[in-house]
């Protein structure tokens, strides 16, 4: 699971929870695979991420960035800080670890990189 | 067909979700041919769209350009892990519950996934699902079975597979078969594959390659499938508030709805 990934994912589904975001996560696994650096791409999805989750959630797995929590202003024309958005938001992937809802505690495993969102039907409100 | 919520969901679990469990690699292996106008929506995308797969199978619609960022997810654990394999985004959820933010999703395709789906409720709320995670502006593209598998004279691809159908008209089977759902007490007619179809949900034999030695007899899943009349997915988005139909068309034995989400 990229951290892109994660700042799409919520537990909102779940019985009594009203915003379900965002999921806490414990990283038991974290692997870097370089790819392809797409600065297009980068500069299209920034407006759309949830800025302060993406900081946080790079902060909660342990990736050490100097990305601070307001995001620049003039982001689109700084090579460096596109890249680091890239390399945080592409590159690092949790292999195995969980996603914890933010309001009830309700752990959803992830495995293999895939993280399993399943609920029981009792679960579902 | 009249269900209670309990019933369908027992009846998807054990006709869908389960049969899926066991012939995923088969399913796979079967499942390679991207279909044109799936393509076609999708290269709707510009750089930095978020695409969304509900129910993406094998991964089948993901690609490897940088320019998107693609999502996929699946009930099936191990098709889902063939996604994986295959080095694409990809989690597991029911499509009644999408466990993403709503207004985020640029395109989203469901291709051939709400026809598991065992009531018309049950439907309408996996349609709502995709419409809520939509952004405003986005598009999703739905594909499911149609019941009218002959259409302008021509058979459905499904059809033309047959032996027996090519190249004569369609038969249609005069003795139905039926199997018998104990744990919910219903029976489901059992189809004849590449037959037209007499009714509107039905059980589909999928029937496993089985290695050689390794059982003697092959293997058959009962898999369930409600088929859709004419205007039947149609009628079912217009029930949506805040989303338009733009396109609604019969692509080979399918009818595909394509609706955008017009307000947050």
């Amino acid at each position: 699971m990229k951290l892109l990934t994660h700042n799409l994912l919520s537990s909102k589904s779940l019985k009594g929870v009203k915003v379900g975001y965002p999921l806490r996560i414990v990283a038991k696994d974290v692997k870097i695979s370089e790819c392809e650096f797409n600065k297009e791409f980068v500069k299209k999805i920034i407006p759309k991420l949830d800025w302060k989750v993406f900081v946080n959630a790079a902060v909660e797995i342990g990736q050490t960035s100097d990305l601070s929590d307001e995001l620049i202003e003039d982001y689109e024309d700084d090579d460096d800080y596109l890249k680091k958005v890239h390399h945080l938001l592409m590159e690092v992937e949790i292999i195995n670890g969980e996603l914890i809802c933010p309001e009830t505690d309700r752990v959803f495993p992830i495995s293999a990189g895939i993280p399993n969102l399943l609920l029981n039907e009792n679960e579902v409100s | 067909m009249s269900l209670n919520e309990k019933n369908a969901s027992e009846l998807e679990f054990q006709h869908v979700h389960d049969v899926y469990e066991n012939i995923a690699s088969h399913f796979s292996e079967t499942r390679q041919k991207p279909w044109p106008n799936v393509v076609k929506f999708l290269n709707k995308s510009k750089p930095g769209s978020i695409v969304l797969d509900v129910g993406c199978g094998n991964a089948k619609y993901f690609t490897n350009t940088s320019d998107i960022f693609q999502l996929g997810c699946d009930r099936s654990t191990q098709l889902a892990q063939i996604c994986k394999n295959r080095n694409h985004q990809v989690f597991n959820c029911d499509c009644l519950q999408l466990p993403i933010r709503s207004n985020c999703v640029d395109l989203c395709i469901s291709i051939a996934v709400l026809h598991h789906l065992a009531t018309s409720d049950r439907r309408l709320k996996a349609l709502k699902e995709i419409n809520r995670v939509l952004a405003v502006g986005g598009q999703a593209l739905v594909y499911v079975w149609a019941k009218e598998q002959c259409r302008n004279q021509n058979l459905s691809t499904y059809l033309k597979q047959s032996k027996i159908n090519k190249p004569k008209a369609v038969s249609t089977p005069e003795v139905t078969k039926e199997f018998c759902v104990e744990s919910i007490d219903i029976n489901l007619p059992i189809h004849t594959n590449r037959s037209n179809f007499v009714h509107n949900d039905l059980l589909v034999p999928w029937k496993l390659n089985q290695k050689k030695e390794q059982e003697n007899e092959s293997k058959t899943h009962l898999r369930y499938y409600h088929v859709f009349e004419e205007s039947e997915l149609k009628l079912l988005c217009e029930q949506i508030d805040n989303c338009k139909v733009i396109d609604y068309y019969y692509d080979q034995g399918n009818w595909c709805v394509i609706f955008e989400k017009i307000t947050i």
